[in-house]
């Protein structure tokens, strides 16, 4: 395949250019804590272009809430997949749905279910057509790395019958698949932020299980491969209290993430608080492409974005819903632009 | 108050008496059986409203986090994540006696790998708030279980004070007046027997002295003449 240059991103990324702005803005989001009801929040939304047109805003916000930011995604994705010169790009991150989509088949399968019920929208493979191959055993048109989890998940569910089995080895392949495409794209900047997602995925690992008090055993079956944090760092510390990893982090190329992890665990912040130091590393990582002229970077730094504002979108949108106050959306909303 | 309709003889007079000690005795028992009942209920009631507090307390501590892990996943993710749950519980049901009424004991055991063993997804893409949903809703379920058991039990009890109490009134207020007022009846019968029975003897003794008073005086004046 002939090298994508970065003048090949001309008219993706001044097409991204033109759409950044129309990201929902910080301000834009206190508007929406500022609303009476989860539906004033659906009309803003709809208003800001949100949805494929066909949402009901009379309807309640319960009824039209996750339709409307699936459709988001879902047009997000389309819309990547129009403008970029190689769709291989944003497959790499559609695939996520894929395995999601192969753990709710599996699952599915093992419970007696004819069809799981829900299915993750955006993926590269249709949902019915995945779980056709699944049952069928005919992985052949799948990623080698995607055929060969499915097997092992079959295999390891039969000898064990446990469903955390599967989502442990889907997780861990789902990463490598990615890391393998990004390592196929041949763009430094891909294959470094995946590394990134890996890395702050095995982190997040490791502080849940460590928070949980669970055993060595479990990290041994729920870590991820890594990249820079990998599986030997972890294992290393796992006998040892959390504050040590902060200490051994300091050393890594993720050295930035020591204090704010720190901090959070010793103000007591819990998961949340961490998780949400984990995502905004993510996103100043992303951020740096806002210099690049020209290029893979903005692209998927604005996949990012959207993805970031549908997260908090829906935070607000079920908070509302749901009667939460502001002071707790407010702490969880991810800052990214 | 009601007297019942029996012939008013001696022997139905003891037969009755013999009831009226038993059903007093009844009453004393079923008094005591209901105070005892009252007590227990009380008791029950209680530690329901404990129970209850903090059940009340624990669920809406899972709910607004499940809401928090729900407003931070997909509902795809969270789907997957809890449509398989690793561990299993089964619960078995006994019952217990208080002063004669069955209450359900449960008991549950769970069956897994381990005791810890909650969480039936894996950590790398779910969130965080997810765990302190399903760790809280684990702390629950015993304490949802007692509730179910002491609900259930209060609301037995309840139905057994309101037979016994029932019975109660109808020994105190009915039952004994009537048996009271029937013995009374009987009593005053027989009395009214013995002493119709003492006048009718008198006046023969009268009617025989004066017979004899008149043969005498008839054999004095035959004397005379």
């Amino acid at each position: 395949m002939a090298r994508i240059l970065d003048e090949d991103y001309a008219y993706a990324t001044a097409r991204i250019r033109a759409m950044e702005n129309k990201l929902i803005t910080p301000q834009q989001y206190e508007r929406m804590l500022d609303a009476a009801t989860a539906e004033d929040v659906v009309k803003m939304l709809v208003e800001q272009g949100y949805g494929m047109g066909s949402t009901d805003t009379a309807q309640p916000a319960v009824q039209v809430s996750e339709k409307l930011l699936s459709d988001e995604l879902e047009k997000t994705y389309a819309l990547l997949r129009e403008i970029l010169p190689d769709p291989l790009v944003v497959t790499l991150f559609m695939r996520r749905n894929d395995y999601l989509n192969a753990k709710l088949i599996l699952k599915g399968m093992y419970l007696g279910l004819e069809e799981p019920g829900v299915y993750a929208g955006s993926g590269t493979v249709e949902p019915s057509r995945l779980r056709r191959m699944i049952v069928d055993r005919d992985l052949a048109d799948l990623p080698e790395i995607f055929g060969k989890a499915v097997l092992e998940c079959i295999e390891a569910y039969g000898r064990t019958s446990d469903p955390q089995m599967i989502d442990f080895i889907l997780d861990r392949a789902m990463y490598e698949n990615m890391e393998k495409d990004a390592q196929a794209l041949g763009s430094p900047y891909i294959s470094e932020l995946v590394a990134l997602i890996h890395d702050l995925a095995n982190l997040r690992v490791f502080i849940r299980a460590k928070l949980l008090g669970r055993s060595r055993d479990f990290l041994a079956k729920a870590l991820l491969e890594g990249s820079k944090i990998s599986r030997k760092f972890c294992m290393d510390l796992s006998d040892k209290p959390l504050d040590q990893l902060f200490e051994a982090l300091r050393f890594t190329a993720l050295a930035e993430l020591a204090n704010g992890l720190s901090e959070a665990f010793k103000n007591g912040e819990g998961i949340s608080g961490m998780e949400k130091v984990l995502d905004e590393h993510l996103m100043r990582f992303i951020r740096k492409s806002r210099y690049i002229a020209m290029g893979v970077e903005p692209v998927i730094a604005w996949l990012f974005y959207k993805e970031a504002e549908v997260r908090n979108v829906r935070l607000i949108l079920t908070g509302k819903i749901n009667g939460i106050s502001n002071a707790v959306i407010r702490e969880r909303l991810r800052a990214y632009a | 108050m009601a007297r019942l309709n029996v012939n008013p003889t001696r022997m139905v007079l003891t037969n009755l008496k013999r009831r009226l000690r038993t059903a007093r005795r009844g009453h004393k028992l079923l008094k005591d059986k209901r105070d005892e009942l009252m007590k227990k209920f009380l008791d029950i009631v209680r530690e329901n409203r404990k129970e209850r507090e903090i059940v009340e307390k624990l669920l809406m501590d899972v709910h607004s986090r499940f809401i928090l892990a729900r407003a931070l996943m997909s509902s795809e993710m969270l789907e997957e994540a809890l449509m398989f749950p690793k561990q299993k519980v089964s619960l078995k049901t006994s019952t217990r006696n208080i002063m004669s009424v069955d209450v359900p004991v449960l008991e549950f055991t769970t069956e897994g790998s381990g005791e810890e063993d909650i969480f039936p997804y894996g950590f790398a893409n779910t969130s965080g708030e997810l765990d302190g949903a399903i760790q809280a809703l684990s702390e629950a379920l015993p304490h949802m279980l007692r509730l179910a058991e002491l609900e259930k039990s209060a609301q037995l009890l309840a139905d057994e004070i309101e037979k016994t109490r029932r019975r109660v009134n109808a020994l105190e207020y009915v039952l004994i007046p009537n048996l009271e007022e029937t013995i009374k009846y009987i009593v005053m019968k027989l009395d009214e027997n013995e002493r119709g029975n003492l006048t009718r003897l008198m006046k023969v003794k009268d009617m025989m002295l004066e017979q004899a008073r008149q043969q005498r005086l008839q054999r004095d004046g035959l004397l005379q003449e």
